[in-house]
């Protein structure tokens, strides 16, 4: 029974910050149609961004995130602007496989830059514990919470903001929204620039829990498609939910199966979810 | 045509005779060219679930280390070289099947996410299952039992193989019905093409001929191990090669091969550090500017006023 509780505990933790981490992915695609190959690779250079903050200056990294973030958003923004807007009339696959290479040259960068060694963010308040039935660390449970705002933030956006809406009328119907007079180049480049920031607040949440090296961003990847594809593709509760299964299930194959399980947790969902229900959680609901 | 077809014919005799003429010093030719010939033919493999059928997969490594772990099992339990190729190419074929079938009812970006999750499952599967696979630590193979000369030739045939196969698929219904459900899915069922089964036949083909590399590359390294042989660089470098050559055409994926090995020594030595982010440049590159690859370079003359677009 305690063994159950942990599960769920730590199940749900993890799926919150594992939701942070999707919720770029499923912005960018529910916009453009594209799946970003790149995002595990801004996960992976946030988290060395709070790393070496942390490092250098003693920064707290959700302090760091404040700067993180932002830049990222800006890169993302830039990056969308001058090289994959450049494709995506193009061949479907083109503007997948241009992001795949910025992934790999930024893999490249982390190397050159950080080396492959693991690096590991220690903080101070990381080894005091609150009960919550069952020991829980400190930093996980901040994580968490950050991870809640950040969730009720964005849905707070989307429905109450100019940029949401517009967002979620791109998403629905490019032209529709073009002749309603919103530039849909620019709430492209925006929706991706803010994709870019979420997965960079991903990966600075992660950075907190995990040891950080240059192939950080894989499997993380691979977690944060397999939630948008549980979440039906595009809706925020959907992802939600998406990443709270995930979590929840690594976890539970973390504590009964071993550590090598908790990987294939993920491919082994994302499989049977695409094969099964490629409609996602969402058409289980509905049907 | 007949004289391009004269050209590789006289290529073919040229490459058969080469390690015999080079002579004793042929040992780095004929190693650099057995990879050359492995990559040439799993390029052009492939290209016929890549290119042909237009799904794009990350995960052909999975076939590579199929191939190559029944050859070094067999090998191991005294089978004769040649035969361990067989099965090498029948289980790879059905590893295809076993996942093709359900994941080729994906497209698009939905269908290569899925191969790296199955690239990546099958890699896991393999360390984790020591019994047969040796885990992290691999299998050894019984050393001397094959000379570089006998995978030289087997790598050789095989390229030719896979490019003659290619051509064939190409060429036959198949091929046709894979061009129909790569431009469009519905129209191809309506006019009766079963666009689940076509893709199926492609990738079962295409894994055949990626098991049989991956068994002549066991043979040649004596060696197989799941970070090797199943690794995911493995399917980035075939996705890379045909990309770079030109996907969806018969030479584009072997000029890229030839190109990515050339690529490849050049960065293993002089840029060891570098070879990611410069595969990653190449692959923005030419989706920038030449997202059809070197091969539509080649083919669009300047005299000719269709070419081009």
């Amino acid at each position: 029974m305690q063994l159950l509780l942990q599960v769920l505990i730590y199940g749900v933790i993890l799926g919150g910050v594992y939701a942070v981490m999707a919720y770029g992915l499923g912005l960018v695609y529910g916009v453009m149609r594209i799946v970003n190959l790149a995002h595990g690779a801004v996960l992976m250079l946030a988290a060395y961004g709070a790393w070496a903050l942390h490092a250098r200056w003693g920064i707290d990294p959700l302090l760091g995130a404040t700067i993180v973030v932002p830049v990222s958003y800006v890169l993302g923004r830039v990056l969308y602007r001058h090289v994959v807007s450049r494709v995506t009339h193009g061949p479907p696959m083109a503007a997948m496989l241009l992001l795949f290479g910025v992934g790999l040259c930024a893999r490249n960068l982390a190397y050159l830059v950080w080396t492959g060694d693991d690096r590991s963010i220690a903080l101070t308040y990381g080894l005091s514990t609150i009960d919550l039935g069952v020991p829980v660390p400190m930093t996980r449970v901040i994580v968490f919470v950050v991870a809640l705002a950040t969730t009720a933030g964005l849905f707070l956006v989307f429905r109450y903001t100019h940029f949401g809406r517009a967002v979620r009328a791109v998403a629905r119907d490019p032209m529709a929204a073009e002749l309603a007079g919103i530039s849909v180049p620019r709430m492209s480049a925006r929706a991706f620039g803010a994709g870019t920031a979420l997965g960079a607040l991903g990966g600075v949440l992660l950075a907190t829990l995990y040891v950080v090296n240059p192939e950080f961003g894989g499997p993380f990847l691979l977690k944060s498609f397999c939630i948008i594809v549980l979440g039906g593709m595009d809706s925020m509760p959907g992802i939600l939910a998406g990443a709270l299964t995930l979590g929840i299930a690594e976890t539970a194959a973390g504590v009964y199966g071993g550590a090598a399980w908790q990987d294939l947790v993920s491919f082994l969902l994302l499989v049977v979810i695409l094969v099964a229900r490629p409609g996602g959680l969402p058409s289980l609901v509905r049907s | 045509m007949n004289a391009n077809r004269y050209a590789l014919v006289a290529l073919v005799v040229v490459l058969a005779l080469a390690p015999v003429l080079i002579g004793p010093r042929a040992s780095y030719f004929t190693r650099l060219a057995v990879i050359a010939f492995l990559y040439i033919a799993s390029a052009t493999a492939w290209d016929l679930v890549g290119g042909l059928a237009g799904q794009v997969s990350f995960g052909h490594a999975a076939f590579f280390g199929v191939g190559a772990y029944v050859t070094a099992i067999l090998v191991r339990a005294g089978v004769p070289l040649l035969v361990t190729l067989v099965p090498a190419a029948v289980a790879a074929a059905l590893y295809a099947l076993l996942w093709g079938w359900p994941c080729l009812r994906l497209r698009g970006p939905f269908f290569a996410i899925a191969t790296i999750g199955v690239g990546e499952a099958t890699r896991l599967a393999a360390l984790l299952w020591e019994d047969v696979t040796g885990g992290a630590t691999g299998l050894t193979l019984p050393i001397g039992r094959t000379s570089p000369l006998v995978s030289y030739y087997l790598a050789l045939a095989l390229a030719m193989t896979s490019i003659v196969v290619a051509m064939l698929v190409r060429r036959s219904r198949l091929g046709l019905g894979l061009a129909c459900v790569r431009e469009d899915v519905d129209a191809a069922e309506s006019i009766g093409i079963r666009s689940g089964r076509v893709q199926v036949q492609a990738l079962m083909i295409s894994a055949a001929i990626v098991g049989v590399a991956g068994g002549i590359y066991a043979l040649y390294l004596f060696y197989v191990e799941p970070g090797d042989v199943f690794a995911f660089n493995r399917s980035i470098g075939l996705i890379l090669m045909a990309i770079i050559g030109g996907v969806n055409s018969l030479w584009g994926p072997p000029l890229g091969a030839v190109l990515f090995l050339g690529l490849e020594q050049v960065l293993a030595t002089w840029f060891p550090s570098a070879h990611l982010g410069i595969y990653g440049l190449l692959l923005i590159v030419t989706m920038l500017f030449e997202p059809r690859g070197l091969a539509s370079l080649v083919s669009r003359r300047p005299w000719s006023a269709s070419a081009g677009s």
